[in-house]
């Protein structure tokens, strides 16, 4: 191999190079029923063929080759380009940056230019990578046999089975009983299937979310005339009131709500932090943050609610008035006190600050309770917020969330009993499992079992695939073309970032190619689109401009183009069409650049048979679709540079949308284009809304508040069983990812199993220890979890998390537990099914037992210097300083040059653990597992410990004052890990890091030992990636074996790789130039990096603050990262 | 003063005495002893396949985890080092002293210390995560330039066991080179050329026997700094960290007597039998075990002091984390392990106190086989309770013993008793010279009394010169 | 003729008279007469006894065992202090912020080697002064001088023997016998004293 190429063993997978050998041979094999070939692809094929050859003639085992005969001016080898996309984890639609080396995503970083998320990034979409890279995904079609055993076929014969089937269906005169449950796609995908799904006469499709935030979106349509969820902006607000919405974990756009919490609650942030009280049956992660608990009886929150609103109106001297149709409650705000068991001061002292402290912000409960009860609840509180000012500069109706358009529960739950009645002929699939997330008694499966034909798009197994009867992989998010809108006026774009892993399509190719296939035309595909189809997803589908989105869709009038029956037969001609999709699926892209192609699909080739500018590819949709709307009638080459500007951006804001873009984005946008702003003006939905959702909204329940006492739930036990939201799995679907089930839950900091958690109080009385197997018994079934001992939550409770218990989903989610889902009902009430993730459970003690992995035992301080407070009045005085010694025998080090630092405000941090996983993906960290985490053998060089006040400030209910810390290295002057090292593995650079020689370490684990932080870690096992997760590995850091001790650095490979790039510049570093990957990600900017020795930046600034001090201080190990006190409103008071 | 036991010598015969003690040495081994040679060999080989599974699949089958790195093998490594303190202590300390009682078991004891070594010398190689590379802390001559951090107790740790290894070695083969010489002129065959060499021709010359003498007290004095040095260094691997419950000055003194008295209980749970086995009562006698048991008391009360000063200084200093790792010592989750050996190493060894339990050959076996197991958890529950609880509470985590520790444990049992029987088969057990030294004392000091007429009866009639 | 005569060939030179003795005064009664005849003898002890050494020998106080270990102790201390310290110089790191050149722990090392090169030049000396090992053995030595016998061997010329025999006998010798001036083959040893001469 002596020709100028350059070989990258890693980049590639391996499904990439059976196809590239496939797509060599099939050129000559007259089986592959080609048929046609002409002369371009016969060249094409040629060439590649001799390119196989050639490689096969070496012998080597390499995979890939990318031939620099010319090389690409913009791409170094070994220098990582970033590749601007947009996090899909969730519905809130986060702008991400994938880091790519030689043509692998390593990292997943905040696009920094995304309004929203401002360049951070939670957990989860910290471990997109590893969906990416997941073991467990399909390596290519599957068609399950007659006998329920998968096959794997062809790409052109499970197209061909998939375009039989709809062939059939068109027969049978059944198109109006298909269906297409996908999650929730607003942008160009969603537009061509809505299209795809018009000219089919298949009715709309259902975007499936788990939390659809159903009661949210009633009480919204009650007090706004518009079934929306309003955007919010904490940031503004003076005083906050949450009666359990989990803003900092799941709810909406966790991210962005935390970076607003961040400014409007912590020192940091502000000097005025506002105060934030939390009310519900459970503390979580959001209440662990709040200064107040009001710790509510399940189901007592909609009289809280009650007298909260009713007592602020009071003191407003207004009368609360309530929407039409809405009963409002025949008693006193006292008596609702009462049978809240709240004390009434203690409402009262609430309501008298939200009237003072204007604006204020209240939110009803979150996705943990969203049942009837929660609309009275939502309904006060946006009723409140109206009577307090609030709307418009905390609350934006004009504002709404993407997930106004999802289904409401009440459309699937009626998909599915149709299905059961034999009503649904053919579902389409597209990322969504309703058979994991609602209730068994819904009858998912059993309406699974009687559709003919199931086709699911998944990217991996989950319990509604496995009862498909084809399996078309799609894309991961990573590898695709897309566009997402998280609200009007704000849309962010997705390019592929890598050539796909294992042998998959994008769903929209398919689409594309069926509509080929059937000689259908679709507008955004269509040679000439109509302008009036071209509009941004986020006007389009938020907006309601698009007609699928409302309920007309039957009508075949409004039916758009084409769509007939007799043009859905297959064309006779159609030319080669099965050979289309993978005829050059190993064309080596120039991945360095931006502008790559979908990369398994062929460009069009002009010689196609096909109209010459028809559409074949999904990314040409998409890019068609956009460039038209973005620079309307420009001439060709400004569009393609305007497109260019938007793919590096990654991001589009409307000018003029309420989006608060960073100024930076704003006026790159606006550079980028000559034009004057008016043509990027595009037309974005008026404030008074058109209805989002896909269907009239449900009748909202009766909403009647009994004044007896809290609300009952179904079932009789003596338990309210309470369902929250995951911070790590969301609703389930990152289950199936190691760093999610390794990094543990931030509050009970228990990883990888399911587990209910019952109070201390009630648990011990009963004989309940940690570990011991509870069966809870509803009306609806039985399950059992082994216990978690908790005190954040009312006696009358048990809390389960959501998203374990996954019985199909892969490796790492399966057998962690049994499904919650088990003890749920799904009956509708009063019209409407909310999914009420609350019941009341009997709980039975067995005599069985399953150890839980608990990473942090011990959640008090013992006295010792850790996670400290200061009272709000003390924060800047000398009343916060700790004591610190800096006595030595020896000199202090010299540090020549720099001194690196950290600086960690308690004040922000939230305990998300955004961090942990930040520091996983950037180095390499190995997942352990369950059994090593049993025995504290994960190897997280960053924790986030989290403590419950301190022995001076117990904590009480009212104040629980938990208090996260982040520990990552201190770095320590004078290192305790150091000396005792025999071998100096460990040693001190004169940058100040605590260095470590993995090649040099014997593991004495002497180092772990003596050090008082106890941060570093020992490799037990030789550390095992599940290919093709190895691929993710970022090769700047190297991988640790067997017996060697490692631990945090401050990312030393990004110090470094700062540090050569100024010096190439000729410039000093810039202060805040090095981010560390858990700075980087922090969602509430806690962490701050920066050079000690400057003492301007920032971190020797903060370092100066009379809240800094040092964890554990006294013992003179003078560690570089500082800790300022958390800020706690009058630190006795409960 | 003289006792009885001690006149008894007089009556014995040098020649006889040989012949006694060098009766295995003559002999072929016993089908007692083959058995438990094999029994030891069947513990090593457990010991070297859980070593073999451990470097096969890496430290993790242990139960060592964040944050307690260090338990059993450490354990293991600080009990058998201070195992092999009494032996030094006995033959180099007692030597200096002239301390009357020491023959009898020095030669087991000072074999007992080289053995011990040898089985604590493998501990901070087999508890490392890279084994085969552990000739890292070794500064030998390497082109990178690559040297051993001296700063660091563990390079410490090298230089003072490979010292006392080999000064202990040296004092041990050199004070059996007389006794190989009687065992040579009685041999043939491969056993008169084996002994003939370990013997190094010595005939008893005055021209040997003067540097002899003079490079065995030089060596005594040698070793006696040494045997305090070594426990001293050990110690500090502990005391040179900060974590409470180890960072303590009282660590050196309180380590050397924690030696020295498990050593001298292991002395005793070793001559008990041997002294039985090879009907060598009559110059191991109870008077010699009486001396030991009363060493013991000694060692013990030191120890109990030292335990008791831990306490209060960690109560008396104020500082919470001294006191949180004291009272979690007591009351945590390794409770039963601390009072197991609070009872074992500072409450049994008070029955010595009465004479009964000095001169019954069960107690004191019994008693020794408590110490020891006291002395054994004492270490670990010196080790394991404070990293388990050191200063960050959320670190904290309880550590068990897996079944590759135990196994380990077996076999550095075995291999120890493996080289013990060895030991006892092939090489003098008892130091003829210096029993013949003591002989001859007790002749004279007999003679003295008869002439003084001061003999008992009982004694008088007994010993015939 | 016993094996002992058998291995004597006639006309070997005659080295001197051994008497064998069961006690330390009889031995050190045969000294002092053989001092006080002005013959050379060399003594054999069962039991290595300080006292008696110096007894027979009450010059030879002065042992260069001693000095040998004291050149080895002070050499390996200071080859430890070198080793140490250059070494440190040689790859310098800092650690735990302590100086490279940390003396403390460099002195426990030196004490170590003090000890290790003390008592290695101790036994190297005793194997220097004792010319040891040797694989032949004086003609004079009996196995009984490791049991429980004590010996003399006085040398003298033939026309001395008698005088020699005199002193052996006068000291209360058990047995007396000629030993001829020659050493034996590696690892043979004499057989037990036969009265040959008698």
């Amino acid at each position: 191999m002596k020709s100028p190429l350059i070989q990258i063993a890693s980049a590639p997978p391996a499904p990439a190079a059976g196809s590239a050998a496939s797509g060599g041979q099939e050129a000559f094999d007259p089986a592959a029923g080609a048929g046609v070939q002409n002369r371009r692809g016969f060249l094409k094929s040629l060439g590649l063929a001799g390119a196989g050859a050639a490689l096969a003639g070496c012998g080597t085992g390499q995979v890939e080759v990318l031939p620099y005969v010319v090389p690409d001016a913009r791409r170094t080898p070994g220098e990582p380009v970033r590749f601007a996309t947009v996090c899909r984890e969730c519905p809130a639609g986060c702008g991400m940056l994938m880091r790519v080396h030689d043509g692998r995503a390593t990292k997943a970083e905040g696009n920094p230019d995304h309004p929203l998320n401002r360049g951070k990034l939670c957990l989860r979409g910290q471990s997109a990578l590893q969906g990416l890279y997941n073991p467990d995904r399909f390596a290519g079609p599957l068609l399950r046999d007659a006998r329920g055993r998968w096959q794997s076929l062809s790409w052109e014969a499970a197209l061909a089975r998939l375009a039989q089937e709809i062939s059939s269906v068109e027969r049978e005169g059944r198109a109006a009983e298909s269906a297409w449950l996908g999650g929730l796609e607003n942008g160009a995908l969603g537009a061509l299937v809505d299209d795809w799904l018009r000219a089919n006469r298949y009715p709309p499709r259902l975007s499936y979310e788990a939390y659809s935030y159903d009661a949210l979106r009633l009480a919204a349509a009650a007090v706004f005339g518009q079934p929306v969820i309003p955007g919010f902006d904490f940031a503004p607000a003076r005083y906050l009131v949450a009666f359990g919405a989990e803003f900092l974990e799941t709810w909406l756009s966790n991210v962005e709500y935390a970076r607003q919490f961040a400014a409007m609650h912590s020192y940091g942030h502000t000097r005025h932090p506002a105060r934030f009280v939390f009310a519900g049956p459970r503390l979580n992660l959001t209440g662990a943050n709040a200064d107040e608990n009001w710790q509510l009886e399940p189901g007592a929150e909609p009289l809280a609610m009650f007298a909260l609103a009713e007592l602020t109106a009071r003191r407003l001297h207004r009368r609360l008035d309530w929407p039409a149709g809405v009963q409002p409650p025949a008693f006193s705000a006292e008596r609702a006190a009462a049978a809240a068991r709240v004390p009434l001061d203690v409402i009262r002292r609430a309501a008298r600050r939200l009237v003072r402290h204007r604006p204020s912000l209240v939110l009803g409960p979150g996705v943990a309770n969203d049942d009837e009860q929660a609309v009275f609840t939502h309904l006060a509180a946006l009723r409140l917020n109206q009577m307090l000012g609030n709307v418009g500069v905390t609350v934006f109706p004009d504002r709404p969330h993407a997930l106004s358009a999802a289904a409401w529960q009440s459309q699937v739950l009626d998909l599915f009993g149709r299905a059961r009645r034999g009503g649904v002929r053919l579902l389409f699939l597209h990322h969504a499992n309703p058979a994991f997330h609602l209730p068994a008694a819904a009858g998912i499966r059993a309406g699974l079992e009687r559709i003919p034909f199931i086709v699911s798009f998944a990217r991996q197994m989950d319990e509604t695939t496995q009862s498909a009867h084809l399996i078309l992989p799609d894309h991961d998010p990573l590898e695709s073309w897309g566009d997402y809108a998280p609200r009007p006026g704000l849309a962010g774009l997705l390019q592929p970032a890598m050539r796909p892993v294992f042998d998959t399509r994008p769903t929209g190719d398919i689409l594309l190619w069926l509509a080929r296939h059937f000689r259908q035309s679709l507008p955004g595909a269509e040679p000439q689109p109509p302008v009036a189809s071209m509009l941004p997803p986020s006007a389009g589908v938020i907006a309601g401009a698009h007609p699928g989105a409302s309920g007309e869709l039957n009508d075949p009038a409004t039916l758009g183009l084409g769509g007939h029956p007799s043009r859905l037969a297959p064309a006779p001609e159609s030319p080669a069409s099965p050979n289309l999709p993978s005829s050059a699926a190993a064309i080596p892209a120039p991945e360095g650049s931006n502008l790559r192609s979908s990369p398994n699909l062929p460009q069009p080739d002009p010689d196609d048979a096909l109209p010459p500018a028809a559409v074949t590819n999904f990314d040409q949709y998409l890019r068609r679709r956009w460039q038209s709307a973005l620079a309307p009638g420009a001439a060709p080459e400004e569009q393609a540079r305007i497109w260019r500007r938007f793919l590096a951006q990654g991001v589009w804001v409307a000018p003029g949308a309420a989006a608060s873009p960073s100024p930076r984005q704003v006026a790159s946008i606006r550079a980028s284009s000559p034009m004057p702003a008016g043509p990027l003006v595009l037309p974005l939905p008026h404030p008074t809304l058109a209805p989002a959702a896909p269907g009239p909204p449900p009748p909202a329940p009766p909403l009647r508040l009994a004044p007896a006492g809290p609300a009952k739930f179904r079932g009789s036990g003596r338990f309210t069983l309470l369902l929250y939201p995951s911070i790590r799995f969301f609703d389930g679907r990152q289950a199936n990812r190691g760093w999610c089930q390794e990094i543990p839950d931030p509050l009970s900091k228990i990883c990888w199993d399911s587990y209910v958690e019952i109070h201390t109080a009630v648990a011990q009385p009963l004989g309940i220890r940690e570990g011991d197997i509870l069966r809870l018994d509803s009306p609806y079934g039985a399950a059992e979890f082994p216990a978690h001992l908790a005190n954040g939550l009312h006696p009358a409770v048990l809390a389960l998390e959501i998203g374990q218990g996954h019985a199909n989903f892969g490796r790492f989610a399966n057998q962690r537990g049994d499904s919650p889902g088990k003890l749920l009902g799904a009956q509708l009430a009063g019209g409407a099914w909310l999914p009420g993730f609350q019941i009341q459970v009997a709980a039975r003690r067995l005599e069985k037992r399953r150890n839980l992995a608990n990473l942090q035992i011990e959640r008090q301080q013992w006295d010792k210097k850790i996670a400290l407070a200061v009272a709000l009045a003390d924060a800047d005085t000398a009343a916060a300083r700790e004591p610190e010694m800096r006595a030595t025998w020896y000199s202090f080090h010299p540090y020549p040059h720099h001194r690196w630092a950290m600086s960690v405000d308690l004040s922000s941090c939230i305990g998300c653990n955004a961090c942990v996983a930040a520091c996983y993906a950037e180095n390499n960290i190995p997942v352990m597992g369950r059994s090593a985490c049993m025995s504290h053998r994960e190897m997280a060089w960053l924790r986030v410990e989290v403590y419950a006040g301190d022995s001076r400030h117990p904590p009480t209910r009212m104040n629980p004052d938990l208090r996260f810390i982040p520990i990552p290295c201190q770095q320590c002057d004078n290192a305790p890990c150091e000396y005792v090292c025999p071998v100096f593995a460990a040693y001190h650079t004169d940058e100040g890091l605590n260095g470590q020689v993995y090649n040099r370490c014997i593991g004495t684990r002497y180092c772990s030992n003596n050090c008082i932080y106890k941060v570093r870690r020992f490799n037990w096992f030789t550390p095992q990636w599940p290919a093709p997760l190895d691929q993710q590995m970022n090769p700047d850091v190297s991988v640790r074996a067997k017996g060697v001790m490692e631990k945090c650095t401050f990312c030393v490979q990004r110090i470094e790789r700062a540090e050569r790039s100024a010096k190439i510049d000729r410039r000093p570093l810039r202060d805040g130039e090095i981010q560390p990957a858990c700075m980087q990600t922090c969602p509430t900017q806690a962490i701050v990096f920066g050079d000690q020795k400057d003492s301007r930046s920032r971190v020797a600034q903060l370092q100066r603050r009379a809240r800094s001090y040092h964890m554990f201080y006294e013992e003179n190990c003078f560690p570089a990262v500082n800790y300022l006190k958390r800020v706690k409103f009058e630190l006795n008071s409960t | 003063m003289a006792r009885a036991q001690e006149l008894d010598m007089a009556g014995v015969e040098p020649r006889q005495m040989a012949a006694d003690v060098l009766r295995p040495v003559q002999n072929r081994p016993t089908l007692a002893w083959g058995f438990g040679f094999g029994l030891a060999l069947f513990c090593l080989l457990i010991g070297a396949v859980s070593w073999g599974w451990q470097l096969y699949i890496g430290l993790g089958v242990s139960g060592l985890m964040w944050p307690v790195m260090w338990a059993t093998y450490i354990t293991n490594f600080v009990f058998w080092i201070g195992i092999a303190h009494s032996g030094t202590l006995i033959s180099a300390i007692l030597y200096l002293f002239r301390a009357r009682f020491r023959a009898a078991f020095s030669r087991a004891s000072e074999a007992m210390t080289i053995f011990a070594i040898a089985t604590a010398g493998i501990f901070p190689i087999l508890h490392l995560g890279r084994a085969w590379i552990f000739f890292y802390v070794l500064p030998y001559p390497n082109q990178r330039r690559l040297w051993p951090n001296f700063r660091s107790p563990l390079v410490l740790d090298v230089f003072a066991i490979s010292t006392y290894f080999t000064v202990s070695l040296l004092f041990w083969y050199l004070g059996m080179v007389p006794d190989f010489a009687q065992i040579r002129d009685r041999a043939s065959g491969w056993r008169r050329t084996l002994y003939g060499l370990l013997s190094l021709g010595w005939t008893g010359s005055e021209r040997q026997v003067s540097p002899y003498l003079k490079l065995y007290i030089l060596l005594a004095g040698l070793a006696t700094p040494l045997v305090l040095s070594v426990h001293t260094m050990v110690s500090w691997d502990f005391s040179t960290s900060l974590l409470p419950g180890w960072h303590e000055e009282i660590f050196p003194p309180y380590f050397v007597a924690g030696a020295i008295f498990s050593g001298l209980a292991m002395v005793l749970t070793l001559v008990i039998p041997l002294r039985a086995r090879f009907r060598l009562q009559r110059y191991i006698t109870l008077d010699h075990l009486e001396s030991l048991c009363k060493l013991i008391i000694l060692t013990s009360s030191i120890l109990t002091y030292s335990y008791l000063t831990e306490y209060f200084i960690a109560w008396y200093s104020g500082n919470t984390y001294e006191r949180t790792a004291y009272y979690l010592r007591a009351f945590g989750h390794y409770w039963f392990p601390f009072w197991l050996f609070t009872v074992c190493n500072c409450f049994v060894p008070l029955l010595f106190f009465w004479r009964r339990f000095r001169r019954s050959i069960l107690a004191m076996f019994i008693i020794s086989i408590l110490i020891n197991v006291g002395m054994w958890v004492e270490r670990f529950t010196l080790l394991v309770t404070t990293l388990a609880y050191s200063y960050d509470p959320g670190s904290w985590g309880v550590y068990h013993v897996q079944w590759v520790e135990v196994g380990i444990l077996i076999g550095s049992f075995g291999w120890f008793m493996t080289l013990f029987l060895l030991f006892v088969q092939f090489a003098p057990s008892l130091p003829l010279g210096d029993l013949h030294k003591d002989i001859l004392l007790a002749r004279r000091n007999r003679q003295r009394l008869a002439e003084a007429a001061l003999l008992p009866e009982s004694l008088a009639a007994r010993s015939s010169p | 003729m016993s094996a002992a005569a058998a291995n004597r060939p006639a006309g070997t030179p005659l080295l001197g008279l051994a008497g064998s003795f069961a006690g330390a005064e009889q031995l050190l009664q045969a000294r002092r007469l053989a001092d006080a005849a002005g013959l050379d003898s060399e003594a054999f002890v069962p039991a290595p006894e300080e006292a008696l050494i110096r007894k027979l020998r009450p010059q030879s106080t002065q042992n260069p065992v001693r000095l040998w270990t004291l050149l080895g102790g002070i050499g390996g201390g200071a080859a430890a202090f070198a080793m140490t310290i250059w070494m440190s110089k040689n790859w310098p790191l800092v650690v735990g912020g302590k100086p490279i050149v940390s003396m403390p722990p460099f002195i426990d090392v030196a004490f170590e080697w003090t000890v290790l090169f003390g008592a290695v030049f101790c036994a190297l000396g005793l194997l220097r002064i004792a010319r040891l090992p040797r694989l032949r053995f004086s003609p004079a030595y009996r196995p009984e001088f490791v049991v429980d016998r004590y010996g003399l061997l006085i040398r003298c010329s033939p026309a001395e023997e008698a005088l020699a025999r005199g002193l052996l006998a006068g000291a209360q010798a058990e047995r007396i016998w000629p030993v001829r001036a020659r050493l034996l083959p590696p690892l043979t040893l004499p057989a037990e004293v036969e009265d040959e001469e008698e």
